[in-house]
This record gives structure tokens, C-alpha cells and sequence, in this order.
């Protein structure tokens, strides 16, 4: 058995035990817990100490508090009022409605969200080396591992809420307001119900299974209005996405002048009305289509980095989409990826629901997500790359595209210290900083 | 959740009763309940917490040094347990007077102090857990009376009540207390009686008997037991002599045998007299002959005196005091934990009072069969010296040493005697007495060890666990004599149990022997345990406090001079303030969030063209000489010198105009 093996096991049985004695036990009880280990330690000799009599006597506290609150079988319907979305950092309200259907009185209830263990696995475990914060405790344990890998995988904390005194027949509705703390599909397993005893110390506990899923949309920062190139391309088979515009004769509506937009389309007596260019839109199977780029391939420790990098792809994914264009979000996870809104296709919320889920590739090379982006150079007009470095396989598929005449804008989530000013400049990169990301979109909004 | 008010200090006067620190306990309980009438509070950083929790490990600390070196090892632990509230106190002191009430996790541990997680920056309130401690430290005091129970219970339901469930009825609170506070007082006591038990059956599993007696009134056997006897080789004894050493030394002597278990009937222990010397003391009026040097440990600083039959007198015993029962038993109470003790011997040196009634009982179960072989052996109880013989060669020439006993029987002794005739020392030993007093000589059954084996390391005698040894008091002819029937060949049979570790282990115990030794030494030299060993590691420890104490009285000191160390903000000498202060004084001041420019500006109609512009330009060299990162050249530097003073000397003309 590994080291590791060993450090897992042993942080499963202590979050068992920690789990226990949080759901069972209330405060009190927990103190009542302690003091019963301190007097076992203290009264192990009963002739060297009177210890022991608090052993026994805080003992049959929890003996008493125990048995007196075995049977506990509430008969509730429980029913949340549950948002199919919600949007990480962002706080989103809900309603439970309960009604007692028993035929005794229900009082002194809390009510308890269960949402799905937050435990890594081994795997997930052994994958993540030490934290560079982590004091000497944390490290022999390995707790500091632990307690970050937890708070990755759950994305809002516990609730307990109060519940009123219910009458038999008698319903209530709770508000409650849940806060993720990051994006990912939000299951919210079952519903307890816990009844302290009458001394305060031990909870009974019922659960009623009410297993619903919330989309936790990753967290958007305000992303600039990038103009990317304008240029149309032919989509082969591209009907069912040509119902609006095109260069068909079927005049369809006027828009601004973008980059790559042929003079003959442009509309000059707008133009002179407006004093700005405004061209015609046709409808055909050439449109603009662009495509946002999402790099997975996450180096481990870099899972930070990587959040960052999808609340970036997100933001772009609600300001690059327009109604006039396509846009293709590739990423490569268990395979490659790619998924268009756009045109009747989808909103962003599409893009949004696929984001929150997206995760890191660990087992696929960096070249399959080039070789992705290249087989669909034919129908690009432009691309926005979301990197979260600027090796030498990133630059390679940078430099590929460009000399593919692929327009690309390339955003890198990095740290300066490993991402220079001169380097950005000489690749015509933009770098955003973790941490800093709204300054650095808005630092890319004035650079273009 | 904190403590309701007056738990904490009732808590405190709880614990002040069992451990009788009146002293300590009543101002600690007056400041922390006084912190709530006082409504000032400090402002403690999570720093200054955590230089509260160091101060409390130094407490602690010194604590455990000081009650280490005045006190017996196991007395040291109880006590340092019974003292945690007092070195704890700064912690509960601090958070009851800082005006957050809640304390950092880092004060209490040092791994919390940095760190990634968390818990690094939570904070709790340690009511509850010091008002734990304190009934838990209560307890450690150990003072055997119900007031702990009453006390404890009171105090703990009195702390509860706070927790209690609104919705639930008072009424089922209080039954479900009341209920445990019956229910912990029985199990209380099952508890006492379960270790009582638990502890019996072990030494029957583990030693099966046969142990060197300690208690002065009755001593178990393992006559009667089946499988071997176990007996460590833990060194119990040193041994010094000039010459040969006595062969046995003595630690009771028993005049009643029944289930086999010899017991001390009417032994009466008297004082025994102190000598004309510090610490020696009068076991017998003879003149002693010789000496030896006895070394032993007592951990709990009593026990049994391991001496020679002919023991006269005792030097060197620094003992509270020294009682002695008519059975020769000798108990020294309030004794160091270590100690070599001197042994005066005289020939006719007699500690033992004269036989009587209880030294002829046989046990009826037993009599027939030993007043038939006492018969067959011819034993007379007028001619003592013969039988006494005549027993020796009897047990001698028939009987075997094992310390293994195959089967199970009724009458072991009968079958000792008549069929195995196979035993360790306690059958020889109980058998002898019997059958001598089956023929009508007085005797009696004594148990300590056999001193028989040297060691080249200590130079000196060792006595074992496994010496432990049993044998019999005859009085023959008008005196007690040391008669061991048990076959000679019993210590190479003991020899060979012996571990391959037991040179280490030797060592080990040397070692251990000597540090104690020495520590005790010290101690009784200076008086009460402040032994040169204290005072060096007292002033080791308070070195170091104040080592750390001034390091942070430093830090504190300099974190101003810090301060003004650095560079101070450029442009603060700029004349232009001067230039500010007089059109002040002129009814022209900058509002306190006008800009200077705009307050220029506002006040430019007042001040006339001639005025505003050379200020305009004045204030632009201000503002570069105040924020710009590059500052400005010396030339303007001094031109907003000058300048500056040639506006106030031309300002005395503003003043009037304003008047």
C-alpha cells in the first residue's frame, strides 16, 4: 500500500467521522463528544483520578440523548422550486415547499440540503501533488490536498435551515438561497430533516429522497466586443444554418461594416446617412463563423488556471455570438469536441451549459486539439484561442492557423512570470492574468 | 456559542475545591467574570493571539518542569493535569477581554498558523472547552469524596440547559439529565469494580502468583494454579556487601494460611525508632556486625524494606516514616522514588516478636495427611534443630524444582506432598511451615528474594523479578531462622529462563537507576526537590522566555522607529503649504476634499490676475515635487523655494484687500 493509498484511506474515515459527528451530533453534542474523550484519557486509572465519574456521567448523556430520539419517521412532501440554471458567484434563490402529512405535529426541524459527496477519488488524489501553501502538517497528512480537491468538487456549501412548526396537514414554503461557488452540474441528492433530542445533543435524521439537477454556469466577466473578421466562407450542407442571412439575392437586412466585408455590399446611402459603413446582408450558405478555441490540456496544479481560462471562453461566448454568425466552441475532453451556436442553432446559454461541464484533458495530446481546428479551417472566418500557456505545441498551432489564413486572436490565462510583455507582443498575444482577468479583457478591449 | 454568565467562574471555584488552588482560582475567576461588567475591550491582533497561545506552552512548560522535579513521576502527571486552567488561563483571559471575543485557530495550534486551508483564518470560542477542561482538571485532583460527582453534575447540566431545543418540554430536559446523572453515578462504580476485577485477572494471567508480596497483610500463591509461573528480569534490587551477601532478603512474613493465600494475622505495626543519625533508624538493640547496601526504586515513594533476618538497623533512609508489624514486615512510607539504603546486621539482632497461637494452625483440610507424614518422619517438636533437619533432607532427597503444574487438583498441597512431589518455592515454602507446625514447631511463611546472581557491570548483586522467592520462618531453639527447603538446583531452572535481551535491558535499568539516583540526591540535598537540576532547567527555561519576550518588546519598540525610518514622503517640505496656511488665514483655505488645483481655480477672481498665475505655476512644481515618481531638479526646486516666498512676501497687499 502506498503512502498515498494510506493518506486517502485515512481522510475517508475521518471525513466519515467528521460527517458523523456534523449530521448527528449538534454543537453541544460534539463538546459532550470531546469531554467524553478527555475523561477516558484522564479517568483510564479510576484510582489515580475522579475523571472517570465524568466519563461515565457524560456517557449516559449520549447514551440517553440517543435512545431518546430513535423513532423519528416524519411524513413530509417535500418539493424545491428549482432554477435549471444558475451561474457560479452568483447567489440563486429557490423555494421548498413542505407539508406535514403525519398525524402528529412536527416541531423543532431544521432542514438539511444533501448534495452529492464532494469526496475525491484515489485517483483524483494521487493526481494532485503537494500544494505550495501547505504547511508541514498538511503535507505529511496530506489534508491540505484533501481540503482543495473538496472544495473543486463542491459547488455550494452545506445548508441547514429552520423549519416553522408544522400542524398535521399543514404546509410551509422555505426561501432559501443557495451561492455556487463554482461551475458544474449542481446535484441536489435528498432532503433531511433533523430533530434534536430534548437535551440538544443528538439529531434524528429523515431523509426524503428529491434528487434534482441546476446547471452552474461558469462565472462571465464583462469580455469586449472583439471584431473578428467579417470574411464569409461556404458552408457546405450548410442550409439548415442559412435561414437568415447570406449572399443569396434575397436582401435580408443592413449591418455594420466589418473587416473583410466585400465593397460591393457596401450600403452607401446609409453609410452617408449614418457616417459610418453599413453593408448589405444577403441570404446564402456563406456566412461568418468563427470559432472559440478552448485549451483543456491543463498542467496538474493548474486547475485554477484552468477555471479562469473556461470563465474567459465563457464571457466570449456571450459577446462573440451574434445573430448573424456561427460560432463553433472546440475543446477536446474524453474526445474532441465542437459545438455550435448561432443562427437558429442555439444562444449562448448553449455554449454556457457545455462550458460549465467542460473538464481537463489528461490522457489525449495537445495535438488532437490542432488537428480539430484545422480540418475546419475551410469554414472559419475567424478564431479566438483561449490558451493557458504559450508553449511550443501552442505556438505551433497558433503560427498553423495564421499561415492557414485563419484570422486568430489568442487570449493566455498565465502568470507574467511565465508569459512576457515582449513575447506577447512578438506573437501578438494577449495575456490575462488569474486573478486579474476583467482588467486584462478590458486591457484586450483597447488594444484592438 | 460562549459560556452563560458565572459558568466559567463557578467552574473555576469548582475546580479551586478538588485541587485547593484557592489562590490561583478566585482572581481567575473575578477577571473573567469581571470582564463582563467592564466595557472596554482590546483590539488583539490574530498575532497577539498567537503570542497569547505561546505564552500559555511556556506556562505549560514550566509547569511541567517544575512539578516533574518536586514530585514524584506519577503525582507529577496527575498534577500538571490538574493545573491546565491555570496555564490556560491567558487564552480564556484574552479572548474574554479582546473586543472580537472569538480567538484564532494559529493560538492554539501551531501547524493553523499558516498554511492553505481554511481553518487557518477561522476563529472559535473557547467558553466551552475551558469550562471542560476545568471539570476535567477537577477530576484529575482526585480527591475521592461525592462532592466531585454533585459538583460536576450540577455544573455540567447548568452548562447544558443553554443547548437546549426550544420546541422540546423543560420537563423532558430535566428527566433525561436527572436520568444520566443516576445512570453515570451507577456506571461510576461498576466502572471501579470492573478495573478492580480486570486488574486481578491480569496479574493471575500474567504472573499467575508468585510475586514478590507488597502488602504486608496477605500475599496470593500460585498453589493450586495450573501452567508455568511467568516472573520477569527486570533488576528489582542492588545488592553491596563486604563479603558474602545474606542469601535472602526479606519483605513479609505470614502466619495464616487458607485457599492459598497466606495472610498476616494481628501484625500490628508499631513505628519503628529513629537512630541517632539523620534518616537511620532502630530495628533491633544489638550491635551490628556488618553491613550491606541495599538499592531499590519506589515509584510511588512507599514500600516494603527487602532486609536480612538479622537486620538491625537502617541508614540512609531519608523516609517519612518507617512502621514495622510483629511479623518482621518493614514499610517505609513518604520515601524518595530511588534510594540506596544501608543495612546494619547483627547475629542476634531480633525484629520478629516470639511465636504463638496462630504460628501451630494447620488448615484442617490439610492436617490429616501432614500430622501422618510429620509421624513418618519422625518430626518432634521438643527437638527442633533435628526435625528442622530432618525436613530439609526430606524435601532435599524426594522432591524435584518445576515451575509448570500439568493438572488441576482439589488438595494441591496433599498432592505436593504425596504424589507429585514437584513444585515451585510457594509449595516448598507453605508445606514446610505446615508440616513443621504439624509436629508442633512454631513457623511461618516469608516471601522476598534470593540474592545469588553478581553482575560485573553494576559491580554488585542483582536481584531480579524472577529471584522472587518463598520460604520458611522455624523457630528453632528460642530464635527464627531462615530454613528454604527448596531444591538448590530452583535458580539455574530460573537461569535459563532468562531473555538473550537482558545484558540491554541490564543496562537500560543501570542507567535509568543512576539518573534517578542522582536526581534524588539533588533533590534531598537542597530541600523539597529544587535540586541543581531544577534550578538549571528553570533558568534554561526562563532564559528563553525572556529571550522571546524581549525579541517581541523589540519588535513591538521598533515597529514605530520602523516607521520613521523609512523614507519620508517626498515633497512634504514643499514652501507651497506656507503659501496654503497664509491664504487660509485669509479666509481663501482649501475645503478638505477641494483639490488644489480647483481650489487655485475657485479662489483666482479673489486673488487677482497677478496673483493666480505665478501661484498656477508654483503649484504645478508642487505637484511634481510632491507625487511625481522621478521628482523634480534642483534649479526647480529651488525656484519653488524662492518663488513660494516671493508670493508671501508680496501677499501682505492680499490680507488688506481682504480686510
Amino acid at each position: 500500500m502506498t503512502l498515498d493509498r494510506l493518506r486517502h484511506v485515512q481522510m475517508m474515515a475521518y471525513s466519515c467521522v467528521r460527517y458523523w459527528l456534523g449530521r448527528r451530533w449538534t454543537p453541544a453534542g460534539r463538546l459532550v463528544i470531546g469531554a467524553l474523550a478527555g475523561s477516558a484519557v484522564l479517568g483510564f486509572d479510576t484510582a489515580q483520578s475522579m475523571a472517570f465519574q465524568s466519563f461515565t456521567f457524560l456517557l449516559s448523556l449520549l447514551l440517553l440523548a440517543f435512545l431518546s430520539n430513535l423513532k423519528f419517521r416524519p411524513k413530509l412532501a417535500v418539493a424545491r422550486g428549482l432554477p435549471r440554471l444558475a451561474t457560479a458567484g452568483e447567489p440563486f434563490p429557490y423555494s421548498a415547499s413542505l407539508v406535514n402529512l403525519g398525524s402528529e405535529p412536527l416541531r423543532g426541524l431544521s432542514f438539511i440540503e444533501e448534495v452529492e459527496d464532494p469526496r475525491p477519488s484515489y485517483e483524483q488524489y494521487r493526481a494532485l501533488k503537494e500544494l505550495p501553501g501547505d504547511n508541514w502538517l498538511e503535507r505529511v497528512t496530506g489534508y491540505g490536498r484533501w481540503l482543495a480537491l473538496v472544495a473543486r468538487k463542491r459547488i455550494v456549501a452545506e445548508l441547514e435551515k429552520s423549519l416553522p412548526d408544522l400542524l398535521p396537514g399543514q404546509g410551509c414554503e422555505l426561501s432559501i438561497e443557495l451561492v455556487p461557488s463554482r461551475r458544474g452540474m449542481l446535484r441536489l441528492r435528498s432532503v433531511s430533516l433533523a430533530r434534536p433530542d430534548a437535551m440538544g445533543l443528538f439529531n434524528a435524521i429523515s431523509r426524503q429522497e428529491a434528487a434534482q439537477d441546476v446547471v452552474v454556469l461558469p462565472k462571465r466577466y464583462p469580455a469586449p466586443r472583439l471584431e473578428l473578421s467579417g470574411n464569409r466562407r461556404y458552408q457546405p450542407g450548410g442550409v439548415s444554418l442559412s435561414s437568415r442571412v447570406g449572399d443569396s439575392q434575397e436582401f435580408m437586412a443592413l449591418r455594420d461594416y466589418r473587416p473583410g466585408d466585400p465593397l460591393r455590399r457596401i450600403h452607401w446611402k446609409s453609410w452617408a446617412k449614418t457616417g459610418k459603413p453599413v453593408v448589405k446582408e444577403y441570404e446564402d450558405e456563406y456566412f461568418v463563423r468563427h470559432a472559440l478555441v478552448l485549451d483543456t490540456f491543463a498542467a496538474p496544479g493548474a486547475e485554477g488556471v484552468f477555471e479562469e481560462a473556461v470563465s474567459v471562453a465563457a464571457s466570449f461566448a456571450c459577446s462573440l455570438l451574434t445573430q448573424e454568425s456561427l460560432l463553433d466552441l472546440l475543446f477536446v475532453g474524453d474526445k474532441a469536441y465542437c459545438f455550435t451556436a448561432g443562427r437558429g442553432q442555439g444562444g449562448p446559454e448553449t455554449l454556457l451549459e457545455v462550458l460549465a461541464c467542460a473538464e481537463i484533458c489528461s490522457d489525449k495530446p495537445f495535438s488532437e486539439l490542432g488537428a480539430s481546428v484545422a480540418s475546419r479551417r475551410e469554414s472559419l472566418s475567424g478564431c479566438l484561442c483561449v490558451l493557458l500557456a504559450f508553449d511550443d505545441q501552442r505556438r505551433e498551432l497558433v503560427r498553423r492557423l495564421r499561415s492557414l489564413g485563419v484570422p486568430v486572436v489568442a487570449a493566455v490565462v498565465s502568470d507574467p512570470l511565465l508569459l512576457s510583455d515582449e513575447t506577447c507582443a512578438a506573437e501578438g498575444l494577449h495575456r490575462l492574468e488569474p486573478g486579474r482577468i476583467a482588467e486584462g479583457l478590458a486591457g484586450m478591449a483597447r488594444a484592438r | 456559542m460562549s459560556a452563560p454568565p458565572f459558568l466559567l467562574g463557578a467552574a473555576l471555584l469548582f475546580w479551586a475545591q478538588q485541587t485547593g488552588l484557592w489562590l490561583a482560582a478566585v482572581p481567575m475567576a473575578a477577571v473573567i467574570e469581571g470582564s463582563r461588567l467592564m466595557s472596554r475591550r482590546w483590539e488583539f491582533s490574530r498575532e497577539d493571539f498567537n503570542r497569547v497561545g505561546d505564552l500559555c506552552t511556556v506556562l505549560f512548560a514550566a509547569l511541567v518542569v517544575y512539578l516533574y522535579l518536586t514530585r514524584e513521576m506519577l503525582r507529577a502527571l496527575t498534577a500538571v493535569l490538574a493545573w491546565i486552567p491555570l496555564s490556560t488561563f491567558p487564552l480564556i483571559a484574552a479572548q474574554n477581554l479582546s473586543s472580537q471575543g472569538r480567538l484564532g485557530l494559529g493560538a492554539l495550534f501551531w501547524s493553523l498558523r499558516r498554511g492553505a486551508s481554511g481553518l487557518v483564518l477561522q476563529s472559535i470560542d473557547i467558553s466551552y472547552p475551558y469550562f471542560t477542561l476545568c471539570i476535567l482538571s477537577a477530576g484529575a485532583a482526585n480527591v475521592r469524596t461525592p462532592v466531585f460527582y454533585a459538583g460536576m453534575f450540577v455544573l455540567c447540566a447548568w452548562g447544558l440547559w443553554r443547548f437546549r431545543p426550544v420546541a422540546r418540554p423543560a420537563w423532558a430536559w430535566a428527566t433525561l439529565v436527572l436520568a444520566a446523572g443516576v445512570l453515570g453515578y451507577a456506571g461510576q462504580a461498576g466502572l471501579m469494580t470492573l478495573q478492580v476485577s480486570l486488574e486481578k485477572a491480569a496479574m493471575n494471567a500474567v504472573f499467575g502468583g508468585g510475586e514478590v508480596p507488597m502488602d504486608p497483610y496477605q500475599t496470593r500463591t500460585a498453589i493450586g494454579s495450573i501452567g508455568a509461573i511467568q516472573q520477569s528480569g527486570d533488576i528489582a534490587l542492588r545488592v553491596r556487601a563486604e563479603g558474602k551477601p545474606p542469601g535472602l532478603l526479606r519483605t513479609a512474613s505470614y502466619n495464616h494460611y487458607a485457599n492459598a493465600q497466606w495472610f498476616a494475622r494481628e501484625p500490628g505495626f508499631r513505628p519503628a525508632a529513629p537512630g541517632t543519625q539523620a534518616a537511620s533508624w532502630v530495628l533491633s538493640a544489638s550491635a551490628p556486625s556488618r553491613s550491606v547496601v541495599v538499592t531499590a526504586s519506589w515509584p510511588k515513594g512507599e514500600g516494603l524494606l527487602a532486609l536480612p533476618l538479622d537486620a538491625a538497623r537502617v541508614d540512609g533512609l531519608p523516609a517519612g516514616a518507617l512502621a514495622l508489624n510483629r511479623l518482621g514486615a518493614v514499610k517505609a512510607s513518604d520515601a524518595p522514588g530511588a534510594l540506596a539504603y544501608r543495612v546494619e546486621l547483627s547475629p542476634g539482632a531480633v525484629r520478629d516478636a516470639p511465636p504463638d497461637a496462630f504460628d501451630l494452625e494447620v488448615p484442617k483440610q490439610e492436617a490429616a495427611a501432614l500430622r501422618s507424614l510429620a509421624a513418618e518422619l519422625k518430626l518432634d517438636g521438643s527437638k527442633t534443630g533435628p526435625s528442622v533437619a530432618a525436613v530439609e533432607r526430606f524435601f532435599a532427597e524426594n522432591f524435584r524444582y518445576t515451575i509448570y503444574q500439568r493438572e488441576k487438583s482439589p488438595e494441591p498441597l496433599g498432592d505436593f506432598l504425596l504424589k507429585s512431589r514437584a513444585g515451585h518455592c510457594e509449595y516448598f515454602a507453605t508445606a514446610t511451615v505446615l508440616l513443621l507446625r504439624s509436629a508442633g514447631i512454631p513457623a511461618r511463611y516469608a516471601g522476598g528474594y534470593s540474592v545469588q546472581e553478581y553482575s560485573r557491570l553494576e559491580k554488585a548483586f542483582v536481584v531480579r523479578q524472577r529471584h522472587a522467592h518463598a520460604w520458611t520462618l522455624a523457630w528453632v531453639d528460642g530464635a527464627w531462622r531462615d530454613v528454604d527447603t527448596t531444591p538448590l538446583s530452583w535458580p539455574e531452572i530460573e537461569q535459563g529462563r532468562a531473555s538473550r535481551l537482558e545484558p540491554l535491558s541490564d543496562m537500560v535499568s543501570m542507567l535509568r537507576l543512576r539518573v534517578s539516583l542522582w536526581r534524588w540526591r539533588a533533590a534531598a540535598s537542597t530541600g523539597r526537590g529544587r535540586g541543581p537540576l531544577a534550578w538549571l532547567l528553570l533558568l534554561a527555561l526562563a532564559g528563553w522566555f525572556f529571550w522571546k519576550a524581549s525579541a517581541l518588546f523589540k519588535a513591538s519598540r521598533s515597529a514605530p522607529g520602523e516607521f520613521a525610518a523609512l523614507p519620508a514622503p517626498s515633497g512634504v517640505d514643499s514652501e507651497f503649504y506656507l503659501i496654503e496656511e497664509r491664504l487660509e488665514k485669509s479666509g481663501l483655505g482649501r475645503r478638505p476634499w477641494e483639490a488644489p488645483a480647483a481650489w487655485v481655480e475657485r479662489i483666482a477672481s479673489d486673488l487677482g490676475a497677478s496673483r493666480t498665475e505665478p501661484l498656477r505655476l508654483l503649484l504645478s512644481l508642487h505637484y511634481r515635487y510632491r507625487f511625481d515618481p522621478e521628482g523634480i531638479s534642483g534649479e526647480e526646486r529651488k525656484a519653488l523655494r524662492t518663488g513660494s516666498r516671493d508670493w508671501l512676501s508680496a501677499a501682505g497687499g492680499l490680507e488688506c484687500r481682504k480686510s
